[in-house]
């Protein structure tokens, strides 16, 4: 079966007077590997049940390859989709679990034999096949969930927090397998996380979401540089944010009088109108140190240094931040050496690289 | 108080129950180890004679009834029980569910004479049914449906119905929403996802459940008493004749005992025979 692009138009979903997910508008194109990124409660899951078919929307349509899909119920909808839990069915062995979707379809026997060998090699646990679920690792689990959910060939590929079981070190592999398949397979998928990580490293484009409304839709460079709002730039990885107001507009240039003076950025990065009250924000690996002695956009005392391993954050004192803090983020040993707890510093950063929105 | 200690607090009542009913059936097993005196409920010398009565085809005709009275009331409880222990976990209003939970569990807070003697006044002769199906014309006769063995497996059925839509719950509770949920969206609809998914699943309930009501009607007496009428009869109806009608307490104590050990061995072979379903494990 040729994997579908998925329309959503105004689709919504209420309980009661409670607003699930507001309309909205998305394209999932053919292929496309979109995530749904948001913190708990934001409707990713809602919407991701609605393609599924789980949750029937109040408003709006979904179409699949240009169908309507709306009223379909799940089983009709060809999809294959990976819980949370991988809801792997226990009283199967790890083939009828594969097997099973096939076997929903009626396949002849002889067939599903071969295309359960196929997936068992592609999920390499073929040496799997008699066990039951419950005797499998974690990472097992999951191969043999996302295996039984791609078998039959599914227009779309839902995952719902499929990585959020595993520890750490897995879940890093796991996203390389999970990208590999779906690659390979070139199937499109709809994949839910609250790990903006996980979502900035899998996906070709991302929508972040919060309270029902999804906020914006991009690539994840285009998310994480460009920010449509303050709650995306900073529920994407760290951010610095000063207090301040818009005080002049001259020349292309927004002035906003902070705590620690004038920010000057380019008016186009400041989503603003005049006097008003906003938040200026600052990825720590855009700030950098300013030797002594010379002109710095913020000063502040080196309040702790933290070390990462592969880098150092350096926290700031600052009374204009947001938490009291400045985050500064260094991988160069030597430089990190002179940000020493209690010493007085001074940084930088290119005024391309701020950004202002609205104080919430 | 260390944990233990409370621990034995809780365990103490268990255990002088369990002495005084060990007690009670070592009196039974010393009576079915005595002479029978004709006409008397003094017991003679001791003997083992009593235990061959066991092997008449009379008492063997018993016990199959019995067995075989006490499996279909397991399995036809077994049938209405679970969709109501099915809407009971999954019913979503949870007004409904309690109604159902209310329905259900009652017969077992009705006394055992009180519940049977109204089926009396359905099942008899100018019973409800019987009165219904005259008034509509349907039939010119009331049907006989007092002391046939369907009308006594019927009111088992309402005696076990409880504790066993408790079970079926129970089991069914544990089984997580998400199987169903896969297994739909892996093509199968609602009664495909039940008939692979659910019900095999609920396989653990299904077998304390059957086991439970199994044992629990075996010693069933004031329903095939009244409801069977003395024709269609179980064990314990039998040892009350023998015990009281003709004060036979030795012959009586061997059938006791035969009883027992009867659901004792039963319930093993059962349990048994059911040990490949052992590896589903849900949760």
């Amino acid at each position: 079966m040729q994997s579908a692009s998925v329309d959503i138009v105004q689709a919504g979903k209420t309980f009661g007077s409670h607003i699930a997910l507001a309309p909205i508008d998305m394209e999932i194109r053919q292929g496309e590997f979109m995530t749904l990124l948001g913190p708990s409660g934001c409707g990713k899951s809602t919407l991701l049940n609605m393609i599924a078919g789980f949750v029937t929307p109040s408003s709006g349509a979904i179409r699949m390859a240009g169908a309507d899909v709306t009223r379909l119920p799940p089983y009709r909808r060809k999809i294959g989709m990976v819980f949370q839990n991988y809801a792997l069915f226990p009283h199967m062995t790890v083939a009828d679990n594969l097997a099973y979707g096939l076997k929903m379809q009626k396949l002849p026997k002889a067939e599903i034999r071969a295309q359960v060998a196929r997936t068992l090699e592609v999920i390499k646990l073929t040496k799997f096949a008699d066990r039951h679920p419950r005797q499998l690792s974690g990472g097992q689990q999951q191969r043999v969930a996302i295996g039984r959910a791609v078998i039959t060939n599914p227009q779309v590929l839902l995952l719902d927090e499929p990585l959020s079981a595993l520890d750490k070190n897995l879940r890093g592999s796991m996203q390389v397998e999970i990208k590999e398949i779906q690659q390979r397979l070139g199937i499109t998928t709809v994949f839910v996380t609250h790990d903006q990580a996980e979502a900035l490293s899998m996906s070709d484009r991302i929508a972040v979401m919060s309270e029902g409304r999804v906020r914006q839709v991009g690539t994840p460079d285009e998310v994480y540089e460009r920010p449509s709002d303050g709650f995306v730039a900073s529920f994407l990885g760290d951010v610095t944010r000063i207090f301040g107001r818009l005080t002049e507009i001259r020349g292309g240039a927004a002035v906003i009088l902070t705590e620690a003076g004038p920010l000057r950025l380019p008016e186009a990065q400041a989503d603003l109108v005049l006097g008003q009250d906003c938040e200026v924000f600052i990825r720590p690996e855009h700030l950098t140190l300013v030797p002594d002695g010379q002109p710095a956009m913020l000063r502040g005392t080196v309040a702790m240094r933290i070390y990462q391993g592969g880098h150092f954050d350096i926290l700031v004192d600052h009374p204009g931040a947001v938490g009291g803090h400045i985050l500064l983020r260094l991988t160069d040993r030597e430089q990190a050496a002179q940000a020493e707890p209690g010493r007085q510093i001074g940084l930088h950063c290119d005024p391309k690289n701020l950004r202002a929105f609205p104080s919430a | 108080m260390t944990r233990s200690s409370i621990f034995y607090w809780f365990v103490t009542p268990a255990i002088l129950l369990a002495l005084l009913y060990a007690a009670a059936l070592s009196c039974i097993l010393v009576f079915s180890l005595r002479e029978h005196v004709p006409g008397s409920l003094v017991v003679g010398g001791w003997t083992v004679e009593n235990f061959s009565f066991l092997l008449r085809p009379l008492l063997i005709a018993v016990f199959s009834d019995t067995a075989l009275i006490c499996l279909l009331t397991a399995l036809a409880t077994l049938l209405v029980g679970y969709p109501i222990a099915y809407a009971l976990v999954r019913v979503r209003s949870s007004f409904l569910r309690a109604t159902i939970l209310i329905i259900a569990i009652t017969p077992m807070f009705t006394g055992e004479i009180t519940r049977t003697y109204s089926w009396l006044l359905v099942l008899g002769n100018s019973g409800f049914i019987n009165a219904a199906l005259l008034q509509l014309g349907l039939i010119a006769e009331p049907v006989q449906m007092m002391f046939t063995l369907p009308a006594v497996v019927l009111v088992l059925v309402h005696f076990t119905l409880p504790i066993m839509v408790i079970i079926l719950a129970t089991a069914i509770s544990q089984i997580d929403p998400a199987y169903t949920k896969a297994s739909e969206s892996l093509g199968a609809g609602p009664l495909r996802s039940f008939w692979h998914v659910t019900l095999p699943l609920s396989a653990p309930g299904l077998i304390a459940g059957i086991i439970t009501c199994f044992a629990w009607t075996f010693s069933a007496f004031a329903t095939p008493q009244l409801i069977g009428g003395g024709k269609v009869n179980m064990i314990g109806n039998v040892v009350y004749q023998i015990g009281i009608s003709s004060f036979n307490f030795p012959l009586a104590a061997v059938l006791s005992l035969a009883g027992v050990l009867f659901t004792i061995v039963l319930v093993g072979l059962m349990r048994f025979a059911l040990r490949p379903l052992d590896h589903i494990r849900v949760g």
